[in-house]
Formats: C-alpha cells, structure tokens, sequence
C-alpha cells in the first residue's frame, strides 16, 4: 500500500502510427512494501487505472521510496 | 486532399496489409493511423509504423505512376524485449519487404508496380528515446 500517490494527469496526443498516453505520477511507498513488491526501474504498475512505467526510483524519505513513473507507451520517433 | 496524399494513403494501408500477411505475429500501422474502418487508437510496442511520403514523384507526366518514397520503423520497448528479439523481428520485416508481391491490391483500388529495399535497417536515436528503434527505407512505384 502506498503511503500518497500524487494526482494522475494524463493525455493522449496524436503521433505517427496512432495515439500516445502521456503522463506522470510519483508514489511514495514504505521500504517493506518496495522490498516485498521487488518492483524495479521499467516495471509497469497500474497507477489509478492507468498503466505507468517506473521511470526512476529515489530514497530520500525516511523509510519510504519513492517511484516516478511515466507513460508505459513509448513515441513514435520523428526522423 | 490531393491525389498525391491520398495515394500515400492507399500505400501505407496496402503495405500494411500485404506485411501483415507475411508477419502475421507483427502489428503494421500507417503513419496515420486506424484503417478504413477504425480511428486510430493507442499503441503499445512494439509495433511497425509505415509511412509514405505525401510528395511523391510522378515521373511520367502522361502515366498516373507515382514514385514514393516509403518508411517502416520497428518500435520495441526495451523494458520488455531484449535486443536479441528485436533484432529477429527486425530480420523477419526486412524478408518480408524483400518479398512484398507486385500487383494489384484490391481493398485500397492500388497497383504496386515494384519496390526497392534501401539497404539495410538504419537504427535511430532520438533526444528523447524511450524505445528501440529502426528504420527501412524503400522506394514504391504504384499507381491508383
């Protein structure tokens, strides 16, 4: 169980191919439920109904970590 | 829209068809997405964008031959497929590109006289990359 989870804010733009889910969120969690979890950098966890690729993983809470995730799609590149 | 985009249109449907059948475990999309039937919708990698040019040449003024320029780029996400696995799709779409049937496509009302696989797959980098990209590039002539 998370101790917060910031606000979703998510948008679909368009892109070459389709659509792209844009979006971040940061979850802070206790250290015995990251550890339990064993959830690591490019996991995808669903995140208030929507899927969220951890993007970077920080300990400066006491006790807590604190996950930063982004979209789980990636972009069609333009070249 | 104009004649030359709305080949590029036919084109990019017609070569997603025409892979799909040659890859049938790859999921083909035009650059702009959906089908004639469907909206665009969102993606997961991986996936394999094709696009056509929207200036295609038309070297022969008394011909509706169109010569077009034609790009597919494997997405992979990296998180979730080693590069060993991209490299064997990568290997599976350029087989297939090589083998792309001349013809009439019936769905899209297109002829495609030939096309011309540019070389091998060119890897891409973009400032922002997330994902595992590479593209072909070939030359389509078709008519429609």
């Amino acid at each position: 169980m998370a101790v917060s989870v910031d606000a979703l804010d998510t948008a679909v733009n368009p892109m070459p191919g389709g659509k792209f889910r844009d979006g971040s969120v940061s979850l802070v969690v206790r250290n015995e439920v990251f550890q339990d979890s064993a959830v690591k950098y490019g996991d995808v966890l669903i995140v208030r109904g929507e899927k969220m690729r951890v993007d970077h993983i920080s300990n400066e809470g006491a006790g807590t970590r604190t996950l930063i995730c982004g979209p789980a799609a990636i972009k069609t590149p333009k070249f | 829209m104009s004649h030359e985009s709305d080949i590029a249109r036919k084109l990019e449907l017609a070569l997603c068809e025409r892979l799909r059948v040659l890859v049938p475990a790859q999921r083909f999309v035009p650059a702009k997405g959906g089908s004639d039937a469907e909206d665009a919708e969102e993606l997961l990698a991986p996936f394999t964008v094709v696009e056509a040019g929207r200036d295609g040449d038309k070297p022969f003024s008394d011909e509706e031959t169109y010569l077009m320029e034609v790009s597919v780029c494997l997405v992979t996400q990296p998180d979730e497929m080693p590069p060993s696995a991209h490299g064997s799709i990568l290997g599976n779409i350029q087989r297939a590109l090589s083998q792309i049937p001349r013809g009439f496509v019936a769905s899209q009302q297109l002829m495609i006289h030939g096309c011309d696989v540019q070389g091998p797959p060119r890897p891409i980098e973009p400032e922002d990359a997330k994902g595992h990209y590479d593209v072909f590039f070939l030359s389509v002539g078709c008519s429609g």
